[in-house]
């Protein structure tokens, strides 16, 4: 059964159809991977699965059975679907740890939190996880590097206990080292039973952790399969990764 | 619960407090002690009103309307029906929260300038309600003669006013007391969280309607108490308490003290009570130097005189540390 289901879902700001009849469904435990050129509408894909900061203007989304169209977006987050931003986004005048504790003790809302751990374990744990040091976790979240504000993001969504998590460009303006560890990160975080959405441009990070691979032109349905054959469609490369970067995609 | 760095905190409530508890022996002039007095309750309004416009960021100018409906919900409770004044104290601040949550509801998913016009009528609304509703409130007249507090064979106005001013003191201790455990607890950082990011906040699972009704009625709950203590103590409710003065007295405060702090406003009060009657002689004047002190703090401490106490504070951890560091590398060689 899909944990996640988008039936035909749309989203118009006036004239423009900035999401046009996208369906598609995530697998528990699934990778899932989104790519597409710039304003293609990965994002707001996101938005309005989410609810935040807008719903979409017509289609479906259900989430573990249930229908989560239209439904405040806290309750989404609660459902145990948590998303990360395109922007390392933080509480930036609160400490890292405090940015995860949030998470901890509202995002699983009516949900039981797991067993007996205290707050400050389920905080480390989600830190540890994300191999965020947890001598930073004292810092103010505006003094943290751009790659440790992208892990705090990571486990604040973690420390939610989500079923399936939103990732919206992990591993953007990140050095080579560190999306060599967001791809351990991701993996991490997968083998816990967590389905992951992936929007990525970094084609490496892309390829080797999704099973399965959407891209997006103008808001549409461009190539839905498996990432080595959609790699290799003449339109996908025509429209998103250009010559040079199917022969990356090769070597990756 | 929850990590923050560590600090004196514990350290300058004591001296805080003992100065308070010496302080009208001290101060035994009956004026004085009066200004003490009214200090100590506009501590308690301005640092109520922080935590709606400065932890929550929400421009709240319906504040000073929840301190004037704890002011006539006093004398309405305490003279025309006849509740005891102790009753009539606690009440009032019910009262307050309940004027809060009806704030609340146009406003649960406003933001910026639609807040403050909303907050803004909704303070003139009341006022007109009070004055126009004679007959209950007294109309311009006001109500006089509120019923003060007293003990049994004590009046509070007896020794200079002790009663009153230790009863102030009760209040702004108490008033402190929840503020930072509020602040300080997962629902106080929440607020904070919606105020940094609103977006962010709301999908980490953190309800903007219901923290922001949690904020707006925590805040209103020791102001309309303090509302209903200075109803008791200056046994008068008059219009003049939505006046323009008070509001921008209880602003400066805010602001000069320092935002998103709690203890900031609570030391502008004292300081700019006394600041603004040492020049009472100065007639115009007084306001125009008061005026221009605003001004020359907000520009060189944006935080105000809060950041500059912490300021000193982290000058006295860093000689503090440098000497145990001194110390145990001397213990080492």
């Amino acid at each position: 059964m899909a944990l996640l289901k988008i039936e035909n879902l749309s989203k118009n700001f006036g004239a423009l159809k900035a999401v046009s009849g996208v369906s598609f469904e995530v697998r528990k435990g699934q990778i899932f991977g989104i790519a597409g050129p710039n304003g293609s509408g990965k994002s707001t894909l996101f938005n309005i699965i989410t609810g935040v900061p807008f719903s979409a203007t017509s289609g479906a989304v259900w989430f573990n059975g249930q229908s989560i169209s239209g439904i405040a977006a806290q309750k989404i987050c609660h459902l145990g679907l948590a998303r990360t931003y395109q922007r390392e986004t933080a509480f930036d005048s609160l400490t890292a740890y405090q940015n995860i504790a949030l998470g901890a003790v509202f995002g699983p809302g009516e949900r039981e939190a797991t067993g007996a751990a205290t707050l400050e374990e389920r905080v480390c744990r989600a830190a540890e996880l994300v191999e965020l040091d947890r001598a930073r976790l004292a810092r103010k979240a505006s003094e943290l590097s751009i790659f440790e504000r992208k892990q705090l993001m990571l486990a604040s969504a973690l420390v939610m206990e989500p079923k399936a998590m939103l990732l919206d460009e992990p591993a953007s303006s990140l050095t080579k080292p560190e999306i060599a560890e967001t791809i351990r990160i991701i993996r991490n975080i997968n083998a816990r039973g967590i389905a992951i959405v992936l929007i990525e441009h970094v084609l490496p990070v892309l390829l080797s952790l999704s099973q399965r691979l959407l891209v997006l032109n103008h808001g549409e349905m461009l190539r839905l399969g498996a990432p080595d054959d959609v790699v290799r469609d003449e339109q996908v490369i025509a429209a998103y990764l250009g010559k040079r970067g199917a022969r990356d995609a090769e070597a990756a | 619960m929850i990590k923050t760095e560590r600090s004196f905190e514990g350290v300058y409530l004591a001296l805080a407090i003992g100065a308070l508890l010496i302080a009208p022996f001290i101060l035994t002039e009956s004026y004085t002690r009066h200004l003490l007095i009214l200090a100590l309750i506009y501590a308690v309004v301005a640092s109520n009103w922080d935590l709606s416009l400065g932890y929550g960021g929400l421009f709240n100018f319906a504040h000073l309307a929840f301190f004037s409906i704890g002011v006539y919900g006093y004398g309405i409770m305490a003279k025309s029906i006849g509740i005891s004044p102790w009753l009539a104290i606690p009440l009032a601040g019910l009262l307050s929260v309940a004027a809060a949550m009806i704030v609340a509801v146009p406003i649960l998913r406003l933001g910026g300038i639609y807040i403050i016009l909303v907050t803004f009528a909704f303070s003139q609304l009341v006022l007109q309600i009070v004055v126009s509703q004679s007959d209950i409130t007294g109309g311009n007249m006001g109500m006089v003669g509120l019923p003060p507090l007293k003990l049994p064979g004590y009046n509070f106005v007896r020794d200079g006013k002790l009663g009153y001013y230790f009863g102030a003191v009760i209040l702004l201790l108490s008033s402190t007391f929840f503020l930072r455990w509020l602040v300080n607890s997962p629902t106080g950082l929440s607020i904070v969280a919606l105020r940094d990011n609103a977006d962010y906040a709301v999908s980490r699972g953190i309800s903007l309607a219901k923290q922001r009704v949690i904020t707006l009625t925590a805040s209103a709950l020791f102001t309309g108490i303090a509302g209903g203590y200075y109803g008791a103590y200056i046994r008068v409710a008059s219009p003049d308490a939505f006046g323009m003065g008070l509001l921008s007295l209880l602003l400066s405060i805010l602001l000069v003290g320092g935002t998103s702090t709690i203890y900031g406003p609570i030391l502008a009060a004292f300081l700019l009570t006394f600041i603004s009657e040492a020049m009472v002689d100065l007639g115009p004047w007084r306001h125009m130097i008061v005026a221009v002190m605003i001004v020359a703090v907000l520009i060189f401490y944006p935080g105000g005189i809060w950041q500059a106490a912490t300021g000193f504070n982290e000058f006295l951890k860093r000689r503090l540390g440098g000497r145990v560091a001194r110390k145990t590398s001397a213990q080492s060689t």
